[in-house]
């Protein structure tokens, strides 16, 4: 016989509250889970793993809207590993150290002068114009090398068809200021302009040779860039207002390449809205295979057989990554309202990851993730054989990361460009001789 | 053909090895994505296309009996491959060595027939045959040849070295060429239109110099043809055979045909021995000989936001003249009696070209500014002393008996009229804005923004003098003014990734009126298969001959004589509108 109190107990739904109490402690551990490296995040477990926390923070707070609506509705899967910072190059640090005083922000012209080598700016999330200085690092202390000669594969990807063709260029770019001194060499070759670039088809047959010479100044004057037609063997020069226009067939603008390819003070205005821990890919490595038969077979990073056609492979690993979320607003005819860039937070490292672009009723048209990797001497040897050739000198350890693989996604036009890296070479000692006009020329025969 | 000039001489039995055995190297070797070798050492790249044209006429040709409208004057198939070797370590470090090589073979279509048959007919009822004109297919249009082979090498810093048969293309205008004559052009089997002039322009043997001054911004390029080319590389070479695209009222004319059996004077004496051709071309001429040197300097380079190059060419003009024996004219032409017994023979003196081209962005309009001033010394004219007579035909129907008016035959070409040759000096003025137009992206759904291009062409014979009658083109009357001015415009827009290419290039002679309207689209199909329909139409104002003027049966024929006062480019064109289809497979 049940005691009053046993009586009361049942009445008042004691019993009940205790199941709800052992199912709440049988249950909370599985939805607050560290998840383990290795773990697959897609649309089937989203809903489950989103409170979950990997190093300690929830999945939820770390997925960028754009990255939840595409693992929602566009198939995106992301495999986690465990976030791993790479040694900076020491000659970067020191480069930092000896000129980053010199280096002097204008904010009535949100203009720059005095840059030499190393970081521009220490990031101070209460400076006003921080969001400028974030952009004016990644400006200036661009990664990838400071001589880079980067044959690669442009893959045109249809959400609906798949991978609809296929063009190889070649990235020629001389940096002339922000050189290591390693060497005795000097950190700026020319003091007007910050870099030459030579940028241009290779194939199918009958593109080959168009490409661009692109001189960017260091000054806010557009660029002066000529264009190849082969059709008339003849160089065209191109308006400087094209910087905002597409590359030709692919799904990035001009002020794309590299994620941000413009002098910030081209834009309206770089807001730093915050920090924040976000997933990226930033230790991705060199990985195309020639001689492959089928083109799943020759660019795995890219999962060319499964719809949407366009998505990172499970090779990719995704990790937490501290950034600067910066917001852009470029000037009014940019086919983007808005722009969201996310930059590491290490004050040695300028790395931008990820960007947005947002039309003009403010719904997301463009995302674009730079599936980035370490190129040093040391990890060289970690990338498919013969794909990447490090600098032989310290002077180019600036190459703290390269882009194995860049995604360009239009989510309007269903369609999306990948960059694919067939080769990093950062050893090459060309000078600006070698990148040239007449150089796009002999190109185009 | 073989026996009618050089320009026109059979296959070279070399090259046409040389070009079968690379057709059969894709059997042997699996062509790559082109330029996966790029980064392999020593690579070798194999590349090209398989490319049809089908080409129908829009318009009847009043040369023929029969309704040519929608009937094809073009069914033509070509295999180009481009190989490319590279090596990477020799004595004076990586060279590479590249041969283009093309195959062109055509069908003969009825329209064709019906014109080569005109041109089998004779000529003028003077009994002209055996030119290219009456052996279309081979004498014309099918072709086999090493198009270029040369060596690139870089012996000491900032020289590179481009040694071989190639293209050097000089210059910024469209369409039409100012600075852009180190070559001529083979225009018989496409005009202008053609998207890619490399195809239609004619290389040549030359040593290609350029030095990399960064320290001055730019290059110095020096070209030397040494003079090996063959006569017919050498000039523009024009449809002077009465095929597809021979000028308005001259299709199934073959000026380049024989006269068989002579023209007797009345004592019964030849005037014109049997087989004389009429009109030859004669590369060999003291004026301009293919055998001479020829060479050019250029700078080019950048003056604050400006890029600009200086240029000095000395070559052949392009465009010949005409050279008349003195034994019908009469007339003390050039000095030079034709090569080889013609009546008439073509040549392309020699002439000096400076060159002047800038081009800038400019921000205020979002435009880019071009411009191109051409001085040329010596550039040759054909003219006449008397527009209204016809100094061949009354020389020739004096001389064979027919009582005057001496209008019997229509022969009348420019320059066998008693003027010869005159040079003068001109001035090549262009001038051209690009803009690219965002709104098309709004308006019309454009992937890209629409490139819109404007250019004004202006030719000044300088000490024009109006009397001299400088004749516009050979075997049009119509005088040339001081200022002949032509205006083009293009419209390229694009769709879906560029795979959806529409064009507008319009033209307007604003000296001598008359326009021109090509639109066309482009396909990109995947990596490997693009198609192009292209319609060409010709808005002309005045004609060589009217309607009411020509003969019924034959443009060719008796009375009455034309009014060729008035025909100007345009003119020439007339009645050529066509529809084009072409597909191309590339690997």
């Amino acid at each position: 016989m049940l005691s009053k109190t046993t009586l009361w107990a049942r009445k008042s739904g004691i019993p009940l509250l205790a199941g709800m109490a052992l199912c709440v402690m049988t249950h909370v551990p599985a939805l607050a889970a560290e998840l383990p490296p290795g773990t697959i995040i897609n649309k089937a477990n989203l809903d489950k793993v989103m409170n979950d926390t990997f190093q300690g923070k929830t999945i939820k707070s770390m997925l960028l809207p754009s990255q939840e609506y595409q693992i929602r509705n566009w198939a995106l899967q992301m495999k986690l590993r465990k976030t791993y910072l790479h040694p900076q190059s020491k000659g970067f640090i020191a480069a930092t150290k000896k000129y980053q005083k010199d280096v002097k922000f204008d904010p009535k012209t949100r203009e720059v002068t005095g840059y030499k080598a190393g970081m521009p700016f220490e990031i101070d999330p209460a400076d006003k114009y921080a969001g400028d200085k974030v952009i004016w690092n990644y400006y200036y202390a661009h990664q990838g090398g400071r001589t880079q000669h980067v044959p690669h594969s442009w893959l045109l990807v249809n959400a609906d068809t798949g991978l609809e063709r296929r063009q190889d260029w070649l990235w020629l770019r001389l940096y002339m200021k922000g050189r290591l001194e390693n060497g005795g060499a000097k950190p700026v070759l020319d003091e007007t302009i910050v870099s030459k670039t030579l940028f241009f088809v290779t194939a199918p047959y009958d593109l080959r040779g168009i490409g661009l010479f692109t001189i960017r100044y260091d000054s806010p004057k557009l660029e002066d860039s000529w264009v190849y037609v082969k059709s008339v063997r003849r160089t065209r020069r191109l308006s400087g207002g094209a910087w905002v226009d597409p590359v030709d067939g692919l799904d990035s603008l001009y002020d794309e390449i590299w994620l941000i390819n413009a002098r910030p003070s081209w834009y309206t205005s770089w807001k730093l809205l915050g920090k924040k821990t976000i997933f990226v890919v930033a230790n991705s490595k060199m990985d195309w295979v020639k001689g492959a038969t089928t083109p799943e077979q020759e660019f795995p990073l890219v999962d060319l057989k499964n719809w949407p056609h366009w998505n990172p492979s499970t090779v990719n690993e995704w990790e937490p990554r501290e950034v600067w979320e910066v917001e852009g607003v470029p000037p009014s005819y940019h086919p983007h309202a808005r722009k969201m860039v996310y930059a590491h937070t290490d004050p040695n490292d300028p790395t931008v990851y990820i960007s947005e672009g947002y039309d003009k009723e403010n719904k997301l048209w463009k995302y674009i993730q730079y599936m980035l990797g370490p190129l040093d001497k040391t990890n060289a040897g970690q990338h498919r054989a013969g794909n990447v050739i490090p600098s032989t000198s310290d002077d180019e350890a600036q190459s703290l990361s390269i882009t194995p693989m860049g995604v360009y996604i239009d989510f309007k036009r269903r369609h999306a460009s990948h960059h694919y890296c067939r080769l990093w070479d950062v050893s090459a000692t060309f000078g600006p001789d070698k990148v040239t006009l007449g150089a796009l020329e002999a190109a185009g025969k | 053909m073989g026996k009618i000039t050089a320009s026109g001489s059979c296959l070279n039995r070399v090259p046409f090895l040389s070009v079968l055995s690379l057709l059969l190297l894709p059997f042997f070797c699996t062509p790559v994505f082109a330029e996966e070798g790029a980064e392999r050492p020593n690579a070798f790249n194999l590349g090209g296309y398989i490319r049809t044209w089908a080409q129908m006429n829009l318009q009847d040709e009043k040369a023929t009996k029969e309704n040519d409208r929608w009937d094809f004057n073009m069914l033509r198939g070509s295999i180009l491959l481009d190989a490319d070797q590279k090596i990477d370590k020799t004595p004076i470090g990586p060279v590479s060595f590249k041969v283009i090589a093309r195959l062109d073979r055509e069908l003969m279509t009825n329209y064709l027939r019906r014109l080569q048959d005109l041109s089998r007919s004779g000529i003028n009822q003077l009994g002209g045959t055996g030119g290219p004109g009456d052996n279309m297919k081979e004498d014309i249009y099918d072709k086999a040849e090493i198009r270029e082979w040369y060596v690139d090498m870089a012996p000491f810093e900032r020289l590179q070295l481009r040694i071989g048969k190639q293209q050097v293309v000089w210059g910024e205008t469209d369409f039409f060429r100012a600075m852009d004559v180190v070559h001529g052009y083979d225009y018989r089997w496409r005009m202008f239109m053609e998207p890619e002039n490399e195809e239609l322009r004619k290389p040549l043997i030359m040593l290609n110099a350029r030095v990399q001054v960064p320290e001055l911004g730019g290059s110095l390029q020096l070209l030397l043809r040494p003079g090996f080319d063959r006569d017919k590389d050498v000039g523009n070479t024009y449809d002077v055979n009465g095929g597809r695209y021979s000028l308005s009222s001259l299709k199934g004319l073959d000026f380049n045909s024989f006269l068989k059996n002579g023209l007797k004077a009345a004592d019964g004496s030849y005037l014109v021995p049997p087989n004389t051709q009429i009109v030859a071309y004669n590369k060999r001429h003291p004026d301009g000989d293919v055998n001479d040197p020829t060479y050019g300097v250029r700078w080019a380079g950048q003056a604050g936001p400006i890029s600009y190059t200086l240029n000095y060419l000395k070559t052949f003009s392009n465009d010949p003249v005409e050279n008349t024996t003195t034994r019908i004219a009469g007339y003390p032409l050039n000095g030079v009696e034709p090569a080889n017994g013609a009546l008439i023979e073509l040549i392309h003196p020699k002439i000096d070209v400076f060159g002047l081209t800038l081009n800038g962005y400019v921000p205020l309009v979002d435009a880019v500014f071009s411009t191109e001033v051409v001085f040329t010394r010596d550039q040759p004219y054909n003219n006449q002393i008397d527009p209204s007579s016809d100094i061949v035909s009354t020389g020739i129907e004096q001389a064979m008996g027919f009582p005057p008016p001496y209008d019997n035959f229509d022969f009348y070409i420019p320059g066998t009229t008693g003027g010869g040759v005159i040079k003068k000096n001109k001035l090549t003025t262009m001038l051209r804005m690009d803009k690219t137009i965002a709104l098309t992206q709004q308006l019309l759904g454009t992937s890209k923004p629409g490139f819109f291009s404007v250019q004004m062409i202006d030719e000044w014979i300088l000490a024009f003098r109006k009397n001299e009658n400088i004749i516009d083109l050979l075997s049009f009357g119509a005088p040339q003014r001081e200022h002949s001015t032509m205006l083009t415009s293009i419209l390229a827009l694009s769709y879906r990734n560029e795979t959806i290419n529409p064009m507008l290039a319009f033209g307007w002679d604003m000296s001598y009126q008359g326009t021109f309207f090509f639109p066309s689209v482009e396909f990109v199909l995947g990596n490997h298969w693009r198609a192009r329909l292209e319609a060409n139409f010709f808005f002309n104002q005045h004609e060589k001959w009217s309607d009411a003027e020509r003969p019924a049966t034959h443009p060719i024929g008796l009375n009455p004589r034309p009014n060729e006062t008035s025909a100007h480019l345009m003119d020439y064109l007339s009645n050529n509108d066509s529809l084009l289809f072409r597909l191309t497979y590339q690997f």
